[in-house]
């Protein structure tokens, strides 16, 4: 009896997983994976939509010329790089964010609110305001010059434009990942907290050893996805080299993957090529969640 | 539902009606046709564009003008490849002359003078050198609409307060100014480096240019790169970019240069944002006993993949009718592209009228056919010399180029 | 002492309000100014509201309004029932292939969505919807980001509910109606305030789709307010404002359901 109950179960299960899934598989199937096709297969072209009849077929070439590119290099280091740098601080910015205001404190709404807003307000507004104050000797680039950093424009300084790229984003993102922590933290019962301040602990020790591993689950997917969105980083460098140099601008200091995909297909219209990058990008992106998934198993 | 239903009915209304104002002659052969007219720009010129095409009926009866507007020039060019592979792209367009080259090379933008015979547009008004913008292997490929020459403007008070006396004529005087000008907050000139805008005044004005890539490495604009890298490495020359500003025209608008090289727009602009500054418009100055500068040239171009293109040709030469630039010129600030429209436009411009003498020399940009890619690629080489300190001479930069651009 | 460490709290969060909120008080006095005090200290007398009055006089910005709340709203409610569903079969059901599943959503979160752009420009032009909030709606229904997200969530909901409700004789579809759906309610608000933002303030496809003054949302229609040749700071910044009060408010009523502890009379219940 019990093992044909299971076996019942198990194509209950079945049958409920395909229910619920259809919706989202069947608009994923027409709206990503079709055009995901055609973007694969003009990659083996040269090609440009606008005179599609004028194609020619040339293998593997698209890729072959990526990796002779110096660019495509310079891209690939700034885009590591940045993932390296931005995912751990934005994480563990967001997280303190989020435990800041879940506290049981006056004017709570009011400090959610503050600290959302640069996700809330445009690319555009958010950069013309930091671009201000980075410029040389205005606020924060001289206040800097007395802690050893250059007293210079920063997004015009070969050294210091992606840092200050790097600055602006985290600061954009950290409403999105502070907000998606707060959700994190409602799940966490509060039994467990009143059964650790009966056993003595402080704050700071629950927090690392309540809080945090309770919200894992939050964790994989601000780490996770942090780690996607930061090689797809764009907007923030469009608006700040946008009309002075265009993205990459000065000198390739600002190129990423992505910016180096957009010129080529957006830009040059050089759209199997622009296609081939994508998806170098795209597999770039896998190893490197993939490698993180291995290294650190943060689900069980 | 509702609204199918509605549109139906005032299609049938608009058709009735259409039918039954030209009865008399016309009436058999009027066809109904819709002519897509693809935009973009501000408020002032959605209006000039509406009342571009009142009246239309009359003299093309059966057509009906649709005004497609883009959000910007970018997204309109970063979507072109794909509005014409779905068959979306409008019938006509109104570009500039920066990057028309490539698209008439590979036959994006149809010639127009078989039409222009046919139909006898009358042409003979348009400013000579705005109409050979848009010319090519003796083929017109656009009804120019606008035609504006570089110019040079000069921050009157600062120029006064040192001392300088005449205004500049020559690049020597202006680099002799920018020395005095040049303070600790000011820049002499600005060189806005980040498109080919710019840096074409220099080599045009220093008899060179980039002749469709012919040309690129000439003396003349070795001479005139080399300028302009002297003005950067002695220090008297901004990069808008340098101060977090996006364009020379803000770069002079706050006051932190006292020279630029700049564009019709710096009228409206400079009314509005720094009614205070006192400044004056010039023609470009000259170098090696040479005068230059660039016609900006908007014009009406029609796409190959129009299913229209003649009827959209006849829609674009009635919305380049002379009251149309007119009311364009009040409305957003451009300078018209007809010869009689010249007093009237310098006469309510007295800003501008210094300037005048550019539009009998001022040539097209001349940039190699991929003129995107070589716009970057110029922009590209000037920064690694400023911001990333590579030793690359002028003649250098332009070799390089030349290689890769000349036919 | 506990008084001194909750007031160093307070002042930390209030000096980190200050610091978030200085975009906005930039865009909010740049939009008041005429276009020669941009970037200056303005004299008191010369704020005033004449940059938004100008906005709604030249631009249609109520037909930009409406397409905006109808493509918002529906793509928000798409999204809702597609990820709830999703996330929570591929967080608690037990089924064949439930990791590749997985790992195709994560794959849709890993391709540059830029690349994808023109073929499915191609394909909305193809049905007629370029220009309509249709082409903005139905493409997007389904989110990879928000199926993680209810994921990730349902993750934390104990497996012991869901098996004492089979014990009830709930199937598995019912138990989901019945036990986790009502617990929902932080995962409900985090994706409405995060779809709603996103979607509201989409630049991107949106610019990409639409080709017609009237047709455009929010964004889009607010990034073409400028002059002919140059932009106005002061009316650009009074768009960026009408564009962010709509959000603004969104999240200031959403944000209450927000209560430190929610959870643990739910899960009791």
């Amino acid at each position: 009896m019990p093992r044909k109950k299971r076996l019942n179960f198990d194509r209950e299960s079945h049958i409920a997983a395909a229910l619920f899934l259809a919706p989202a598989l069947i608009c994923i199937a027409i709206w990503f994976i079709y055009p995901l096709v055609q973007s694969v297969y003009i990659s083996f072209f040269d090609f440009n939509y606008l005179f599609k009849d004028r194609a020619v077929f040339v293998g593997f070439e698209n890729y072959a010329n990526m990796f002779l590119d110096s660019e495509f290099y310079k891209g690939l280091s700034h885009s590591i790089l940045f993932m390296l740098i931005v995912v751990p601080i934005q994480t563990f910015l967001a997280l303190l964010l989020a435990t800041l205001v879940n506290q049981k404190i006056k004017g709570r709404g009011f400090f959610r609110a503050a600290y959302y807003m640069p996700y809330v307000l445009s690319a555009v507004a958010v950069a013309t305001v930091f671009m201000y104050f980075f410029v040389k000797d205005q606020g924060v680039a001289k206040f800097l010059s007395f802690f050893g950093f250059k007293n210079t424009t920063w997004f015009a300084d070969m050294n210091l434009a992606m840092p200050f790229i790097g600055i602006l984003y985290i600061w954009q993102m950290l409403g999105f990942y502070m907000i998606y922590y707060l959700s994190g933290l409602q799940t966490i019962p509060g039994e467990i907290y009143e059964a650790s301040q009966i056993d003595g602990a402080n704050k700071i020790q629950t927090f690392f050893f309540i809080t945090i591993p309770s919200l894992r689950h939050s964790t994989f997917l601000v780490v996770t996805y942090g780690i996607i969105q930061s090689f797809q980083i764009f907007d923030q460098i469009a608006v700040v080299t946008n009309s002075s140099g265009g993205p990459g601008s000065p000198a390739g200091a600002t190129t990423t993957l992505l910016t180096y995909f957009y010129i080529s297909s957006f830009k040059l219209y050089k759209m199997g090529y622009g296609s081939a990058v994508a998806i170098v990008l795209f597999l770039i992106i896998l190893i490197v969640s993939i490698v993180q998934r291995r290294l650190v198993k943060m689900e069980d | 539902m509702k609204k199918g239903i509605t549109k139906v009915l005032a299609a049938v209304m608009t058709a009735a009606l259409l039918v039954c104002g030209s009865i008399p002659a016309m009436a058999a052969e009027a066809e109904e046709v819709t002519i897509s007219f693809g935009y973009w720009g501000d408020s002032g010129e959605d209006k000039a564009y509406a009342d571009a095409i009142k009246g239309i009926e009359s003299v093309l009866p059966g057509v009906t003008v649709e005004l497609v507007k883009y959000p910007s020039t970018n997204e309109f060019w970063a979507n072109l490849p794909g509005q014409v592979a779905a068959g979306t792209a409008p019938d006509f367009i109104a570009p500039t002359n920066e990057g028309h080259m490539s698209y008439i090379v590979e036959g994006l933008f149809l010639p127009l003078n078989d039409y222009i015979d046919k139909y006898g547009f009358d042409l003979s008004d348009t400013l000579p050198n705005a109409l050979e913008a848009w010319t090519y292997q003796d083929q017109i490929y656009a009804i120019p609409t606008t035609a504006a020459p570089g110019i040079f403007v000069v921050n009157k008070d600062m120029w006064d307060a040192a001392g300088l006396g005449e205004l500049p004529t020559t690049w020597d005087e202006v680099y002799e100014a920018a020395k005095v000008l040049t303070t600790d907050d000011v820049a002499g000139i600005c060189i806005d480096f980040s498109q080919g805008y710019h840096p074409t005044q220099y080599t045009n004005s220093f008899g060179g240019g980039w002749s469709n890539g012919e040309t690129i490495n000439s003396p003349e604009n070795v001479a005139a790169l080399e300028y302009i890298l002297k003005m950067y490495e002695e220090g008297l020359a901004v990069n808008p970019k340098d101060l977090g500003l996006s364009w020379d025209g803000e770069v002079f608008a706050a006051g932190k240069c006292a020279m630029t090289t700049a564009g019709a727009w710096y009228v409206g602009l400079m009314s509005e944002s720094a009614p205070d500054i006192n400044y004056e418009v010039m023609a470009v100055p000259g170098g090696n006993g040479h005068q230059g500068s660039s016609m900006h040239a908007t014009g009406f171009a029609v796409l190959s993949t129009s299913k229209n293109p003649e009827v959209a040709a006849q829609v674009a030469n009635y919305m380049a009718s002379v009251s149309a630039q007119m009311n364009m010129s009040t409305r957003a600030g451009y300078i018209p592209a007809l010869e009689s429209l010249q007093d009237w436009y310098y006469d309510i411009n007295p800003k501008m009228a210094p300037s005048r003498a550019s539009t009998e020399f001022a040539v097209s940009f001349g940039y190699p056919v991929q003129s995107t890619e070589f716009q970057t690629d110029l922009v590209r080489a000037f920064e690694e010399v400023y911001y990333a300190g590579a030793d690359t001479t002028a003649q250098e930069i332009l070799n390089t180029l030349a290689e890769k651009y000349s036919n | 002492m506990k008084i001194f460490k909750k007031t160093l709290i307070y002042a930390l969060m209030i000096a980190l309000a200050l610091v978030f909120l200085v975009p906005l008080g930039y865009a909010v006095i740049t939009s008041l100014v005429p276009f020669e005090y941009v970037n200056k200290i303005p004299p008191l007398e010369v704020l005033s509201l004449r940059n938004y009055i100008k906005i709604f006089e030249q631009y249609p910005i109520m037909d930009w309004f409406k397409n905006s709340i109808i493509v918002a709203v529906f793509t928000l409610a798409g999204n809702l029932v597609t990820s709830l569903l999703a996330g929570y079969a591929l967080a608690k059901f037990k089924f064949r292939g439930r990791e590749a599943v997985f790992n195709l959503i994560l794959v849709q979160l890993m391709i540059p969505f830029q690349v994808l752009l023109t073929p499915l420009y191609i394909m909305v032009a193809g049905l007629g919807w370029h220009s309509t909030n249709i082409g903005l709606i139905v493409p997007f229904l389904v989110s990879g980001l928000s199926i993680f997200m209810a994921r990730q969530f349902y993750k934390t909901i104990p497996d012991e509910l869901i098996e004492a409700a089979r014990v009830d004789g709930l199937g598995y579809i019912r138990s989901f109606f019945h036990i986790s759906l009502p617990l929902s309610g932080p995962l409900v608000v985090t994706l409405a305030i995060l779809d709603f933002t996103s979607c509201w303030n989409a630049y991107l496809v949106p610019s990409t789709f639409l080709a017609k003054n009237t047709a455009f949302t929010l964004p889009v229609g607010l990034a073409t307010i400028k002059a002919a040749n140059f932009i106005r700071p002061n009316e650009t910044m009074a768009g960026v404002l009408i564009l962010s009060l709509p959000v603004i408010i969104v999240f200031l009523i959403l944000q209450r359901q927000f209560i430190e502890g929610i959870a643990t009379s739910g899960l009791k219940g």
